[in-house]
């Protein structure tokens, strides 16, 4: 029984270049941070796939809109760590050799797993679940717990456990006489309770302090001794044990696995998304149109945002395709964040293909079939073309691949040749792309290019510092009068 | 524990953290000369008294008088203050010694039986420095009069009670004395994977001491070394947490032993300069802190602790009567006694304000929210700056301190720009300072900023200078007057050249 909250119709997907989208849009280190900041560790790969189903991307993102919601987030995060938990266990149970102690710890793992699948359940269930995806997977929980197997795992694993934790006896250690003694508890006071007393007034902390013995994992030549003794001292207790590993060593936990990897995925990107919310980022979610547009107001790069780094003055910037406007040029003296810009509009698309929130306070824009970068890098030496002709290569390449409805961003490309070459190139290059209905972003320094009537042109504004002396280290008297309050 | 300040009313924490400036305030005040009469010799009373006159978090208006009061206790009862401080710096220094020596040499073992009993050995010294003091303190005559030092002595007394000193010493001898039996009793139940948890130690010492049901047993021998090492291991265990139990204990009392230091080191401090200070024959008063809401600046017969400790000399006081006066410019003669003026005053407030008497005939004045200094400097503070960028720095970081309750001390600041230029950057921040009503003292030689001020006449400032007497000489006070063009440094050349 299976039932995933990322595909709505069964697995379906195609993979993002991880050559030139992912790393051009430096996606791959933005998923590195995502998944730093999870606690979890997300599987990877779902943060390159672009799900292909029909109603994949409104079905995540209603899904990751409910996980948002405060108590369906708390439910998700204990499942997630409880689960990590049976993961262990159910690990020292597979690779611990000692027989009795492979039991046990099935045994804890089971119990565990039982646990968190029933809180969850329940949890789910509280909550007014309107997202197709989790509401399914619930039923489907719903289904499985009423199902034998588990009602009997249940039943068997709390009976046995039962059994074991009433098991309570005394340690008698002599290193004079080098012996073990053990036997039924010995009741009795507790050592320490004399020295509570008189330690009363200094509210000593370490005196509640917990005794951990033996500690780790590994059972050692004296506590495999003890275990004999204690065998032969509750031999009723060991054999349900016995009997319980016997029948449900193998018990099944395929449903519960995939929500484990799925679910990591979008409380990854919950965390990290709060993280830089702290630092004033906003998110929103995509809103989607028929027509082909890409309209983004306030929209942020991530890639220069570092979560850990507080607060954040990142750049916020604006771009509307308009209607219509399928070409677009976007020019700006250095260090005026063209490349922050062109970055900014392809990772919101391709976080919104992915159907999760974007980093911009608005975002609108049609299903776009796809994301092609072609950013400027150094000469590759492997193919021998001179840089020029290597770029124009790969543009070929991508107007060849384009089908129409996608967005294609070109960074920096051509400046290799002459202004008026690069502007008699890059204005046919845009007209190729006009006649394939895709929208195209093509952030340059060259003057020729801004100067057209093929593209709508967006200059970027690079900002200059005062040159007075006195506001350089805020010393007017403007600026003190501010700066004492 | 119930622990009372001697120097907060409400108890808080010896103040660790320095203001930012605090370099800045000991070398533009000379403050090294204080700290030194307070110390005199023990690096410890340097280190508190340096502590807390440049504690950032200041000390309020009532912990002034609460400190005043148990100030003028200590200087009444000096004998008892004094032999307090010895006693814990004495056991203090002793606990140190030996926690070193029982801290392990790289990498070498140290058995757990080993720790408990370097652990009651650190006790054992602890216990031994609460029975001096509480000898100190039923020997002392005459009782102490003030409510913060009777608190002090009172919780200590509580606390440290015969009663609990003598079961402590007896429950501590016993564990020492049982510790070589080796034979432990637990409890426990099957956690995880059947590792042993819940352990409860039930015995140390004697075997089979616990009434116990005769019910059926199971036991074997400790045949082989890793069993062995495992017993033993879960033995030490058990003693482990006597241990964290011991060493609890000892920090709890050792970090009370250490507020007790630096406090009564304090006094000690203030006892030292007091009486350093009167043998000298410089005049010492408590001073007085105005209502809130009132403004205050008037004191008679100032005088800059530090020059008096420095030579041995009881400086010229200087009287000030500026009520509620906000910018002081204060210009006149070279070598006139501007810089020692600004730095009695800083000095007065930074005493003031940590409960200290102050080198005067009376004081009166604001409590401030930190003392800023901005006095020139032979070099810039950064070798790549020039100097009128690092003085613009020094600046920059100062105002990023202040706030309208702050003292800033400005002293020939600027100069280093062209006179035109300095007159304006002097015009915008010291107009600034002056607009937000934060209290500030300038001295400088900018006539054309000093005259054009002056021209205007503006509220709540008050122009001073320093003296010089007909026949060039200098009386080394400050008095009212107005800026005039000349700061006589014709003197000082005649006095170099003798012409």
């Amino acid at each position: 029984m299976i039932s995933s909250i990322l595909y709505r119709n069964g697995e379906n997907y195609t993979a993002f270049d991880m050559d030139t989208v992912v790393a051009d849009l430096h996606m791959d280190r933005i998923v590195d941070r995502i998944l730093d900041v999870g606690k979890e560790c997300a599987p990877r790969d779902f943060f390159f796939r672009k799900p292909a189903g029909p109603g994949d991307v409104p079905f995540r993102l209603s899904v990751i809109r409910e996980l948002e919601d405060e108590r369906v987030y708390g439910a998700v995060q204990r499942f997630l760590s409880r689960y990590n938990l049976f993961r262990l266990y159910l690990d020292y149970s597979i690779k611990l050799p000692q027989p009795k102690t492979k039991q046990k710890w099935l045994l804890d793992a089971a119990c565990v797993y039982c646990d968190c699948l029933n809180r969850l359940y329940a949890d789910l269930s509280e909550a007014p679940l309107a997202s197709e995806g989790l509401r399914r997977f619930r039923d489907c929980l719903g289904l499985y717990r009423d199902a034998q197997s588990f009602r009997s795992l249940l039943h068997d694993s709390s009976d046995c456990r039962g059994r074991l934790d009433s098991v309570r006896f005394c340690i008698d250690i002599d290193l004079r006489e080098n012996t073990v003694e053990l036997s039924g508890d010995c009741g009795g006071g507790d050592y320490f309770e004399t020295l509570a007393r008189i330690f009363s007034a200094f509210g000593c902390e370490a005196l509640g302090r917990e005794i951990i013995a033996l500690p780790g994992v590994n059972m050692g030549p004296l506590e495999l001794r003890m275990l004999g003794c204690l065998e032969s001292l509750y031999p009723d207790a060991f054999a349900s044990l016995e009997g319980f590993y016997r029948k449900h060593a193998a018990f099944g936990h395929e449903l519960a696995d995939l929500f484990e990897r799925e679910a990591q995925f979008y409380m990854a990107y919950i965390d990290y998304m709060r993280l830089l919310q702290q630092s004033g980022i906003r998110f929103c979610y995509p809103e989607f149109t028929d027509t082909l547009q890409l309209e983004i107001t306030g929209g942020h790069d991530l890639a220069l945002i570092d979560p850990a780094g507080g607060e954040s003055g990142a750049r916020a910037f604006d771009f509307d395709s308009g209607p219509g406007q399928i070409c677009h040029v976007v020019t700006g003296p250095d260090q005026s964040a063209r490349t922050s810009f062109i970055r900014m509009a392809g990772q919101a698309a391709y976080l919104s293909l992915l159907g999760l929130p974007v980093p911009c306070a608005g975002f609108k824009s049609c299903f776009l079939h796809g994301i092609h970068t072609h950013f400027a890098r150094g000469e590759d030496l492997s193919t021998n073309f001179g840089r020029l002709k290597e770029e124009l290569v790969r543009a070929k390449q991508i107007l060849d691949r384009d089908g129409g409805g996608s967005l294609v961003l070109f960074h920096d490309i051509l400046a290799s040749t002459t202004s008026y070459d690069a502007g008699r190139i890059g204005k046919r290059l845009l007209s190729g792309l006009a006649e394939r209905d895709s929208i195209c972003i093509f952030a340059t320094q060259i003057g020729e290019l801004a100067d057209t009537d093929v593209a709508h042109v967006h200059r970027l504004e690079g900002g200059a510092a005062g040159d007075n002396i006195l506001e350089k280290y805020g010393l007017s008297a403007s600026l003190i009068r501010e700066r004492i309050r | 524990m119930n622990t009372n300040s001697l120097l907060f009313r409400e108890p808080r924490d010896w103040p660790k953290q320095a203001v930012p400036n605090a370099r800045d305030l000991i070398c533009d005040l000379n403050l090294a000369n204080i700290f030194s009469a307070m110390s005199r010799g023990d690096r410890f009373l340097y280190d508190a008294a340096g502590q807390l006159l440049l504690a950032k978090t200041p000390a309020t208006p009532g912990d002034i008088l609460y400190r005043q009061s148990i100030l003028r206790d200590a200087l009444e009862n000096r004998e008892a203050v004094r032999s307090m401080y010895r006693v814990l710096s004495a056991r203090i220094v002793q606990y140190h010694d030996c926690y070193k020596k029982s801290q392990p040499a790289f990498s070498s073992f140290v058995t757990v039986s080993a720790r408990i009993k370097d652990a009651v050995e650190l006790f054992r010294i602890l216990i031994c420095a609460a029975v001096e003091i509480n000898a100190v303190i039923d020997q002392q005559g005459a009782p102490f009069a003030s409510e913060g030092m009777r608190d002090f002595i009172g919780a200590f007394r509580r606390f440290f009670s015969d009663a609990f000193i003598k079961s402590a010493t007896a429950e501590v001898d016993k564990l020492r004395s049982t510790l070589d039996d080796s034979c432990v009793t637990y409890s426990a139940g099957l956690g995880l994977g059947l590792k042993g948890s819940g352990y409860i130690l039930r015995g140390i010492g004697g075997k089979k001491t616990n009434g116990r049901s005769s019910g059926a047993k199971s036991s074997f021998a400790l045949s082989s070394i890793g069993i062995q090492a495992q017993a033993g291991a879960l033995r030490d265990a058990g003693l482990l947490k006597m241990v964290y139990v011991l060493n609890e204990a000892n920090a709890k009392m050792l970090e009370r032993f250490e507020a007790a230091r630096r406090e009564l080191g304090f006094y000690t401090g203030c006892v030292n300069l007091y009486e350093e200070l009167e043998q000298i024959g410089v005049p010492t008063v408590f001073p007085t802190v105005p209502e809130p809401g009132q403004k205050a600046l008037d004191f008679e017969g100032l005088s800059d602790v530090s020059l008096a400790l420095e030579h041995s000399i009881n400086p010229v006081g200087n009287t000030l009567h500026a009520g509620g006066a906000g910018l002081f410019v204060i210009t006149g003669a070279n070598q006139g006694g501007k810089s020692t003026f600004l730095r009695s005053l800083g000095c007065a407030q930074l005493m003031m304000q940590c409960g200290m008497f102050v080198a005067a005939r009376s004081f009166r004045a604001n409590c401030c929210s930190g003392v800023l200094t901005h006095f020139c400097r032979s070099e810039p503070g950064k070798p790549d700056r020039g100097m009128l960028e690092d003085e613009l720095a020094r600046m920059d970081a100062l105002i990023a301190l202040a706030d309208r309750d702050s003292l800033v001390m400005l002293n020939e600041s600027f100069s280093s720009a062209h006179e035109r230029e300095a007159c304006a950057i002097a015009g915008e921040v010291v107009g600034a300072l002056h607009g937000r009503g934060v209290r500030t003292l300038y001295v400088t030689h900018l006539y054309d900023f000093t005259a054009g001020l002056a021209e205007q006449k503006p509220d709540g400032v008050m122009f001073l200078a320093a003296q010089r007497n007909a026949d060039g000489t200098r009386p080394y006070t400050i008095a009212e007057s107005l800026p005039e063009r000349s700061s006589f440094g014709m003197d000082i050349y005649n006095e170099v050249f003798g012409e």
